[in-house]
């Protein structure tokens, strides 16, 4: 694994699908927007009939249509 | 189905709908305690649907009762309910297992045995004798020696050049080629005179002959008899053709071919003279019209017709009936031919007529023409081929053999 601890690695394809290593946790999930916790911030993913296609300890993936990302822009 | 899904279901999961004021509160416990959960849905505002593996089931109750949310299974999917459901139906899963062990005990026998390849050769008694050597519906595949078999068939049938035993799931097939045997003709041969000829030598295979050297025969002639032996009186022998020696051999004779022919000096011919008649005949139901003479005034004449005529539907008498007619006077001339050029065609007329009746493998000693004075004009023309030729011919008698 390339990615440093704590800091989020992810990864888009498309627009309907996205992956997430190192995250922690869901903050909200809707099927309009999922707002994920990284150490960095919180993502958040808009779109239509999103839905999780899986979590684990060290990975979340997002299906559906995604239409805006938010990444935190926090300059620590 | 990918290979993902496939591995879910072999290890069993539930789809289970989670309700509650924080359902992601769920979510963050469970795969905190290490869980695995997919294809999370969101359904309304208080619940979601997700996957869980089957044995996570009591890990997901514990993190439920945490977080405050209800859970209520929504479907069962995968092989470990299935191995319940045939254990709580017996007799399925018993019937299944039987049909599997009787379906391959079944098939590790012979249901059929056909036989391809037959003509002369009844296939029923071919397998009929297969039967007779264990191979038959109802024996077990293994116990059947293939290499064995058709060696069996093989001396069995005399008729047969090649049989090959092939074991094809529940069928035996007997592939065999038959012999293709000369026909034994029925009767006896004898050598017969082609010609009338005079004997000059006789080299005799086999038979009994009838004429001596020196001899003259005529056409059709027995020359060379087949013999009929005595029968050794084997009770119950067939009088079959295997004791009957056939005539062969070389006849050699002198054979007097003869073609007589008449010459005829004078020559007698019509020609026309080329004074010509025409009459023309036009008939409209009773009446009748003529132009030029009914009948011309030659004594001999060519006639050229040509008829016409306009059919009157339904009746068989026409309409109209028109005729031409021209005819020709001819005369009869005669003329003397050159006796020199005439006798030169006559020749060769009756030699080419008379070398084509030589078979090709004779020999001609000799050849004599004579020509005699007849009546008036008219001259015999005869040619005699002598030749030194094999007179014998094969004629076989249905005679009986006894």
């Amino acid at each position: 694994m390339d990615s440093i601890i704590e800091v989020p690695r992810i990864v888009v394809i498309g627009n309907t699908e996205l992956s997430i290593e190192n995250h922690l946790g869901i903050i909200g999930f809707t099927s309009e927007s999922v707002v994920i916790a990284t150490a960095k911030g919180h993502v958040t993913v808009k779109g239509k009939g999103l839905s999780i296609s899986g979590i684990t300890k060290t990975i979340v993936g997002v299906q559906g249509r995604i239409e805006h990302l938010d990444l935190p822009c926090d300059s620590r | 189905m990918t290979l993902r899904s496939l591995w879910f279901r072999l290890r069993g999961y539930v789809i289970i709908r989670v309700s509650g004021k924080a359902v992601e509160g769920f979510i963050n416990e469970a795969y905190m305690s290490g869980l695995e959960l997919w294809d999370l849905h969101r359904i309304d505002g208080r619940s979601i649907l997700c996957s869980v593996y089957l044995k996570d089931l009591p890990e997901i109750g514990r993190a439920l009762k945490r977080t405050g949310c209800a859970g209520r299974i929504e479907r069962k999917i995968g092989l470990p309910f299935l191995m319940m459901k045939l254990t709580r139906r017996k007799g399925l899963a018993i019937g299944l297992i039987l049909f599997s062990v009787v379906l391959y005990a079944l098939s590790s026998f012979v249901w059929f045995v056909d036989v391809i390849g037959c003509d002369k050769v009844s296939p029923d008694a071919i397998i009929e004798f297969a039967a007779m050597q264990g191979v038959k519906a109802g024996v077990p595949r293994r116990k059947i020696d293939s290499a064995e078999l058709s060696k069996a068939i093989l001396a069995e049938f005399t008729g047969l050049a090649w049989v090959g035993v092939h074991v094809r799931g529940t069928t035996v097939s007997i592939e065999v080629a038959e012999k293709t045997l000369p026909e034994a003709k029925p009767g006896i041969v004898h050598l017969v005179a082609a010609e009338d000829a005079l004997v000059t030598n006789m080299i005799i295979l086999a038979g009994e002959p009838c004429v001596s050297e020196g001899e003259t025969v005529s056409k059709g002639q027995i020359l060379v008899a087949g013999v009929v032996l005595p029968s050794y009186g084997y009770e119950g022998e067939e009088a079959d053709t295997r004791r009957v020696i056939n005539a062969k051999g070389v006849v050699m004779g002198r054979v007097w071919r003869t073609h007589q022919d008449v010459l005829d000096l004078i020559q007698e011919f019509e020609a026309e003279t080329g004074r010509v008649e025409r009459s023309i005949r036009l008939a409209f139901g009773p009446y009748e019209v003529r132009i030029g003479p009914e009948r011309p005034r030659f004594q001999s004449y060519n006639e050229d017709l040509s008829v016409w005529k306009i059919p009157l539907p339904g009746r068989s008498e026409p309409l109209i009936f028109g005729s031409a007619a021209t005819y020709r006077e001819t005369e009869k001339f005669a003329v003397v031919l050159d006796k020199e050029r005439a006798l030169e065609d006559l020749k060769i007329t009756a030699s080419t007529h008379l070398k084509a009746k030589i078979p090709k493998a004779a020999k001609i000693l000799d050849e004599q023409e004579k020509l005699e004075y007849s009546e008036e004009g008219k001259w015999v023309y005869t040619l005699t081929i002598e030749t030194l030729e094999d007179i014998a011919q094969e004629r076989r008698e249905d005679r009986g053999v006894d």
